[in-house]
């Protein structure tokens, strides 16, 4: 795991736009002293605003941090870069309170307190190699709730607006990772607590993932409780408008900029998520007429997008589902493709006993997502297209 | 410019620069927007991207990579370093194996074996992590792009955990100073949802070589071999284009045999040899289809092509929501084409790759033989559909082809020159059904124009042998007639009589049979009793069949039931 912290031109990327309204939403709520969920499906660009809206509060003065924890497996070295982001970036006056109250309240063992100052007293100087001190992982596993304790209540104490916001990106895929590696759920609960208790104390946080956060603790009987206080902000498709001006702007001087072709592009995809227009782009640059471009619909661009949003799904449900299981998935999904494609209620009423774990399951699976009044409605206009094609509803 | 003798024509990696340079055909534009993306990475850090090169084996995956290699050394982008790892990777079993690699090869003067990979690795984020701090450290401009070929292999072999798979995409995701341009036959390494890598490249397939891209290859290649490509050369690959589904290593086979073989004669059949040359390529094709689309794939071939998925649920007894998803497999993955006529709403499909095609039909549909004949009718039909869709093909060129195929059946079926010519009428048939009056007429005098240019075959037989065919296929009566037309022009009546006289009858016999089945009563027999003769021994060469549909007899109770 790398933290990237400063200087943060790698969190800036020039091309990124089209999401004021939820960036704008996002620092409103770091300026509360909150944090946020970002929810939504695959490459729907929560990374890119994650680190778009930590750069944009970067640049208002603000520190930041942001770790990428996909890859991460060890709990111990999950808590020491968490640490390290935290305190190096935390006032001085606030280092100084805490490495007092660090020697006289909390008794910690000598090599993890030497740790523990050591990221308090870090002064960051470009190309300059510091030697670390490396804390020993059973120390800060064992010790980490009372730690985490003392951080909160002095972060607490001195308001928000003075630590650091930490971007903790594929949080998700951690926890997957670790109970890959047999951790127990306990001691993951125990983590997810004391971010919880960081957070209640006024650290901000933003957490994304490519897989749903819920649902995976959902599938563990992990209590949601963990993420109480978070702001949710799903990342949707791109609106028709912003799909215009993506393929306007990315494929300017091109044939497949002129507004006919932008037009017959958009009639034909079914759905703006940032990777389908990203797959559209890619082939529509060499096409130099519209019959050209209509045949790159048909024959280039739809088949790239059902390869990538479509195919699994298929196979997904032939092999993660037992034979009772998918009867009563394709009788969720039934519903929901018979419903409006904005979303509808379930009648759970016709659905066989204990749906509502095929339920979780084809969400976590990214088959439905959650729509307005409690409805539900497939997550990709692409998938009910081809459920309703494959149940003869077309 | 001095030929080259020995030139490994599909090994780009032992390809000299100037011959990479010299043969790069339809792969331009690609190359300049990669080249764009190496440019602006080096000077944006935060825009990541990485390329997946995808094509079907003999796409010119490996080529492109070299061409990039032999590009950036000629005109060096300043802030760009390229490493092109080799083409296989038989030491790399663990992710930080890849990077010490890729360091290895950053600093070619070493030259050391590199390292055989770790029988046991128990620390991989450890080594990870080391690996990467080493890498980092050695690269010295703003990007290091890494040429990678078969990355799905080495996903497969060196990433295929959840976690190393992540640690891939954390590196792909956030390290700005590194770019992978890899290559793969398919993507879905990078296309499985419930993979972590999912989707982190952005994929690119090879562009299909146009008819162009087939013309100037052929002419740099000829180039290359000291020689220039005749007109004949190029009007043969023209044509011969449209069967390779746009598959460079294909094309460049049939260039090759065009090249080295003057004789159309003596080729034995540049069509088959291409097959024959590509067959591991093609079963490997085949293979990969799943099993129900499998089922759909072959009832396309055997049914007939084009077709619309409503017909390929008749012909596999399923409804078309039983099929849709196998079927839409084929779309996906490139193996068929849709297409659909100005203001129609079916979409018909097509096997995209020609070759293919006759490949399955050879080995699966008509296995042992020759196929020639069986496949005839539908390689005429495809070549004059191509030409009238005004791809590209020359009228010239389409004859060309038409009857350089004929001259191998011919020269294959001694003896059997009518019954070859006869066969004919399916085409012309096929034409009528598929495309237009028009393009059946054109093809009729296709056939026509290559008989009477060819004076040793029995014109006389073939001709009649033709239309009892055309009239077996049900040819519009208005085609038929408009070619008898055309031979005045074909075989000056003074010196073809027998030809001639021929032209009458048939005239008479097609007014007969037009009237017979329509219902003139106005009709009346000739007053000539040997000419009803001839007619009638004439209808008695007609099918049953066709006779009963013609209303000549009246249909058998077996036949009406």
């Amino acid at each position: 795991m790398n933290s990237s912290t400063s200087p943060y031109t790698h969190l800036h990327f020039p091309g990124f736009r089209f999401r004021e309204k939820e960036m704008a939403r996002i620092l409103a709520q770091w300026d509360m002293g909150n944090g946020v969920l970002l929810t939504g499906i695959r490459r729907t660009g929560k990374s890119a605003l994650m680190k778009a809206a930590l750069y944009r509060y970067a640049q208002q003065g603000q520190a930041v941090s942001y770790l990428d924890v996909q890859d991460e497996d060890n709990l111990a070295r999950f808590y020491q870069n968490l640490l390290t982001a935290l305190l190096n970036h935390l006032p001085v006056t606030l280092k100084d309170q805490l490495s007092t109250a660090l020697g006289s309240v909390l008794k910690l063992p000598d090599s993890l307190s030497r740790w523990v100052r050591q990221q308090i007293s870090k002064v960051s100087i470009p190309d300059v190699v510091e030697i670390e001190l490396q804390p020993q992982q059973e120390q800060l596993l064992r010790y980490w709730k009372p730690l985490t304790d003392q951080i909160a209540a002095h972060i607490k104490a001195c308001g928000p607006t003075d630590t650091p916001v930490i971007g903790i990106d594929e949080l998700p895929f951690m926890l997957e990772n670790l109970m890959e590696k047999g951790v127990e759920p306990n001691e993951i609960v125990v983590m997810l607590a004391s971010l919880r208790t960081l957070r209640d104390a006024g650290l901000r946080v933003i957490i994304g993932g490519s897989i749903s956060f819920e649902n995976l603790l959902s599938m563990h009987s992990i209590p949601h409780t963990v993420l109480g206080g978070l702001f949710r902000l799903p990342v949707l498709p791109f609106t028709r408008p912003e799909a215009q001006s993506y393929l306007s702007e990315t494929l300017a001087g091109r044939f497949a900029a002129s507004p006919e072709a932008i037009t017959l592009v958009l009639d034909n995809l079914p759905d703006y998520v940032p990777e389908v227009l990203k797959i559209a782009h890619g082939f529509l640059v060499t096409c130099e007429n519209l019959e050209a471009c209509s045949d790159s619909l048909a024959n280039e661009i739809m088949p790239g997008v059902r390869r990538a949003f479509l195919q699994q799904f298929d196979e997904r449900l032939a092999k993660n589902y037992t034979s009772t299981e998918l009867s009563c998935a394709e009788q969720i999904l039934d519903a929901v493709a018979q419903g409006a494609a904005s979303g509808t209620r379930l009648d759970g009423r016709q659905l066989p006993s204990g749906y509502h774990r095929v339920l979780s399951r084809l969400q976590y699976d990214n088959f439905i997502v959650d729509a307005p009044d409690l409805g539900w409605r497939f997550s990709l206009n692409l998938i009910r297209l081809w459920w309703r094609a494959s149940r003869g509803m077309a | 410019m001095k030929g080259q003798r020995h030139v490994p024509w599909f090994n780009p990696r032992q390809m000299n620069d100037a011959t990479v340079l010299a043969l790069n055909t339809g792969r331009s534009a690609l190359l300049a927007e990669l080249l764009q993306i190496m440019e602006q990475r080096s000077t944006h850090p935060g825009q990541i991207s990485h390329w997946l090169i995808t094509g079907p084996r003999g796409a010119g995956k490996s080529y492109f990579l070299r061409l990039l290699q032999v590009t950036l050394k000629q005109e060096p982008l300043p802030k760009v370093q390229l490493v092109l790892l080799p083409e296989e990777l038989p030491n790399i079993f663990a992710p930080h194996e890849l990077l010490a690699e890729i360091c290895r090869l950053l600093e070619p003067s070493a030259q050391h074996a590199g390292t055989p990979s770790r029988w046991r690795v128990d620390n991989t984020g450890q080594l990870w992590e080391e690996a990467l701090t080493q890498l980092l450290s050695r690269i010295q401009s703003p990007l290091l792009v890494v040429g990678i070929e078969n990355f799905d292999a080495l996903i497969a072999q060196a990433f295929s955990s959840d976690v190393d798979n992540s640690r891939l995409r954390h590196l792909m995701s956030n390290e700005p100073r590194l770019m992978f341009v890899a290559s793969a036959v398919q993507g879905d390494f990078d296309e499985q949802h419930n993979q972590r890598l999912f989707r982190q490249f952005d994929h690119r397939s090879l562009p299909h070589w146009t008819p162009i891209d087939h013309r100037h290859y052929l002419d740099k290649r000829a180039r290359q071999q000291g020689s220039t490509a005749t007109a004949q050369q190029l009007n043969r690959i023209d044509a011969y284009s449209r069967y390779t589904g746009g598959n460079a290593r294909a094309g460049a086979v049939l260039a090759a045999t065009i090249l080295d073989v003057n004789d159309p004669l003596d080729s034995a059949d540049d069509l088959d040899a291409a097959v024959e040359k590509m067959s591991d390529h093609y079963r490997a094709l085949i293979a990969r289809i799943p099993n129900n689309t499998k089922k759909l794939f072959d009832a396309l071939v055997r049914g007939g092509e084009p077709a619309s998925q409503t017909e390929l649920a008749e012909r596999t007894g399923a409804r078309q929501s039983d099929i849709s998803r196998a079927f839409a497999w084929l779309v996906d993955n490139g193996y068929v084409n849709e297409s659909r006529e100005p203001g129609q709403k079916t979409k018909h499909y097509r096997v995209l790759d020609r070759l293919l095609v006759q490949f399955y039909r050879m080995r699966y549909l008509h296995p042992g033989q020759r196929s020639r004949l069986a496949v005839m009718a539908d390689l005429l039909a495809d070549t004059l559909n191509f030409a009238d869709k005004g791809q590209f093909v020359s009228r010239n060129a389409t004859q060309a082809v038409v009857w350089h195929e004929l001259d191998i059946t011919l020269a294959q079926a001694p003896g059997h020159e009518t019954e070859v010519i006869s066969q004919l009428g399916d085409a012309v048939a096929d034409a009528a059904m598929h495309d237009s009056p028009a393009n059946a007429f054109a093809l009729g005098l296709d056939i026509l124009q290559g008989l009477a240019a060819r004076p040793h075959l029995p014109a006389e037989a073939a001709l009649r042998g033709l239309w009892i065919d055309m009239i077996e296929m049900a040819v519009p009566w208005g085609v038929m007639r408009d070619l008898l037309g055309e031979w005045p022009q074909l075989w000056p009546e003074a010196e073809h009589n027998q030809v001639h006289q021929l032209k009458e009858v048939l005239l008479a016999w097609l007014t007969k049979l037009e009237a017979v089945q329509t219902g003139d009563t106005s009709y009346q027999d000739p007053n000539d009793p040997d000419l009803v003769t001839t007619l009638t021994a004439l209808e008695q060469a007609l099918s049953p069949k066709t006779r009963h549909r013609l209303g000549l007899l009246q249909p058998a109770a077996s036949e009406r039931t």
